[in-house]
């Protein structure tokens, strides 16, 4: 059974039970009328708060509602349950002290013709609707010294989800129809709420899904777009791995020779190009690394510059020259680093990958950062490659759409979808001579250090 | 004469450099690095004898298109080819186009020295033998044409009367052409003309010699 629908029905129509609205007027008949008002009132009340009441205090709030109920009405238990392939199965409920709580669930095998009420959603009174026959009814009503109960159905979308009980077991009670209608009332409004906090729990769950689903596809694309720099990447290690080999042996000749003091500058360039190149590795592993994003506040200029080295070697190799314009001056932005860093660099490739295409004249790309106003932190990627139209623009950011031969022709959709989850924005306009320009903003968060 | 080798490096990496620098320092070899393949070239030439020692990925052009760019700028510069990505189709162009060696990246420094010790060699001797040019050219182009062929055809072996037939002129003549021949040549003997004209078919390629 499932609330996933909002929609209640309205009461249920079972025998001896009268339309709400043809009800009101009658007084109850075991209620005075001072007490009936204030019955009222308390009904009022609960009904005002259910309408506000967050998807986190639902149940401490149907708790509570059965416990004033059951105070106002003088009961000793009362429970709200769900249908359940075993049975009845009690979400909540309340009992005063010293009467036993409700059993977890009320079992269908156990209580066949109660079980059988609550399914056809009919209203069950103790004792006016038990007939005899119902023997194993009987005996727990005598083991457990039940004087009396009221069980009503709960329906969602014409269907019984679950219903809602009262117990008395100092004495046997009436339940005249005006109370069984109002007590109903009360079911539905539980109901109504556990419904909205369950499609509230839904949403979340989908939200949570997504959310995660855009992490793996985005570390995903993130190895796609690290595999592009494998020759830049071996490059960077490559340079300090061969100045080290270079400057051990030398080192070994000098200290034959006795320049001690040449051997020192000898090792002290070995420590600088194996720290060199442990930090390539180390961003490197930062980037494949699969790790649940961790928000921090950021410098892009700094992510820029850290990514920099890796990118130099890719674009000497396609002929461009990367000039970097850091002017957003230490401001942070809170984000994922890793993932800012993969959107960076996918739009820096792009960009190399464009200005490196035949018939290009200019092969530069201008990655620029600065701060607009008090709240954004911009980044724009400017090109000098054929440059896309305005329709392309646009094009671009839609997923599988690719005119690369390699490529799964997600990296700027994921981009795109990566930036609006920290709040920002990413888009493309035709360069104002030649080329694109990609405008990344981000929202400021914090100042100077972070 | 024994001017201080110098080694040109292109490599935009400065530990690179450094590293590299010591070394030479060490062997007593003088570096002179470039960070690109044009600043190299805009570099002039130097009296010392030289090579290049040359990463195949430069920041602004290919290391065989540089190797490349000097073959046309008559730059016959030994190049020892030193990289970290390298492969059998480059490196087989790069010994086809004349590089003296093409090494790994990292390698070990002595393999790199045999290389340029090696190329150093090889500029030597180019270097001597352009001298050898500057000399012998002027030698040569003093002899007339008619001189010139007589000159040639002494060198392949043939007697005077031989000669004489072949070109059609007086025995004689050939006499009188034979020496100047050697009087401008600056010769002695028979046996220095044919290991003159020897020398001079190594270094001036361009003089045909009969057959």
């Amino acid at each position: 059974m499932s609330y996933s629908h909002v929609v209640i029905d309205g009461p249920v129509n079972g025998p001896g039970v009268k339309d709400a609205s043809t009800i009101e007027p009658m007084p109850f008949s075991i209620l005075p009328g001072p007490e009936r008002l204030r019955f009222e009132t308390l009904l009022a009340n609960l009904s005002a708060t259910f309408v506000n009441v967050s998807a986190a205090e639902v149940d401490s709030h149907i708790e509570s509602g059965l416990k004033q109920i059951v105070e106002f009405l003088d009961l000793d238990r009362s429970g709200l349950g769900e249908l359940s392939a075993e049975g009845l199965a009690i979400t909540h409920s309340y009992q005063v002290p010293g009467v036993p709580p409700s059993p977890r669930v009320i079992l269908e095998s156990q209580f066949p013709f109660y079980a059988k009420k609550v399914h056809e959603g009919e209203v069950f009174r103790l004792p006016e609707d038990l007939p005899a026959e119902a023997v194993r009814e009987w005996e727990f009503a005598a083991k457990t010294g039940l004087k009396s109960n009221l069980t009503i159905p709960l329906k969602v979308t014409g269907a019984v989800v679950g219903g809602i009980g009262f117990a008395s077991f100092r004495s046997a009670r009436e339940w005249p129809d005006e109370l069984v209608q109002r007590l109903r009332l009360v079911g539905d409004i539980f109901t109504n709420a556990l419904a909205r906090k369950r499609a509230d729990e839904a949403l979340r769950q989908a939200t949570q899904q997504a959310t995660s689903l855009r992490n793996e596809l985005a570390h995903a694309t993130r190895l796609e777009l690290i595999s592009h720099l494998t020759t830049s990447i071996a490059h960077e290690v490559n340079q300090p791995l061969y100045a080290i080999a270079s400057n051990s042996q030398t080192a070994l000749d000098l200290l034959g020779m006795g320049d001690l003091e040449e051997v020192k500058k000898a090792l002290e360039d070995i420590w600088a190009d194996a720290r060199r190149a442990s930090e390539v590795i180390a961003r490197i592993r930062g980037m494949v690394r699969k790790e649940e994003p961790r928000r921090s506040p950021v410098r892009l200029d700094e992510v820029i510059e850290e990514l920099a080295p890796l990118l130099h070697r890719e674009a000497v190799s396609k002929g461009a020259t990367l000039q970097i314009c850091a002017e957003a001056h230490g401001v942070s932005v809170v984000c994922d680093r890793v993932q800012m860093q993969q959107v960076l660099l996918n739009l820096l490739l792009n960009a190399v990958e464009a200005v490196s295409e035949p018939g290009v004249g200019s092969n530069e790309v201008v990655i620029r950062t600065w701060r607009n106003d008090a709240s954004w932190v911009c980044v724009s990627v400017q090109d000098s490659g054929v440059g896309l139209t305005k329709e392309a623009c646009e094009r671009v950011f839609i997923p599988f759409l690719t005119t690369k031969a390699k490529g799964l022709g997600l990296g700027l959709s994921i981009s795109r979808s990566l930036v609006e989850a920290h709040g920002g924005n990413l888009w493309a306009t035709p360069g104002i001579e030649r080329g694109t320009l990609f405008h990344l903003r981000l929202p400021v968060t914090s100042e100077g250090q972070p | 004469m024994s001017q201080t080798p110098v080694v040109y490096v292109v490599d935009d990496d400065p530990s690179v450099s450094r590293a590299l620098a010591r070394l030479f320092r060490v062997a007593g070899l003088r570096l002179v690095s470039f960070a690109t393949a044009q600043e190299f070239l805009s570099h002039p030439n130097c009296e010392s004898p030289s090579c290049l020692v040359l990463d195949v990925q430069l920041p602004d052009l290919n290391g065989l298109d540089l190797q490349r760019e000097l073959k046309e700028r008559d730059w016959r510069l030994p190049i020892v080819f030193i990289t970290g990505h390298g492969n059998v189709p480059m490196a087989v162009e790069a010994m086809r186009a004349g590089a003296v060696h093409f090494l790994p990246k990292p390698c070990d420094n002595r393999e790199l020295l045999a290389a340029i010790r090696q190329a150093l060699d090889r500029d030597r001797e180019h270097r001597a033998q352009q001298k050898e040019a500057q000399r012998i050219k002027p030698l040569i182009d003093a002899l007339t044409p008619r001189e010139r062929e007589v000159f040639l055809l002494v060198a392949a072996g043939l007697a005077n009367k031989n000669i004489a037939s072949r070109l059609r002129i007086s025995l004689q003549t050939v006499k009188l052409h034979r020496g100047n021949v050697m009087q401008k040549l600056q010769l002695d003997s028979i046996a220095d003309l044919v290991h003159f004209a020897q020398k001079t078919r190594a270094i001036l390629p361009d003089l045909e010699f009969p057959t």
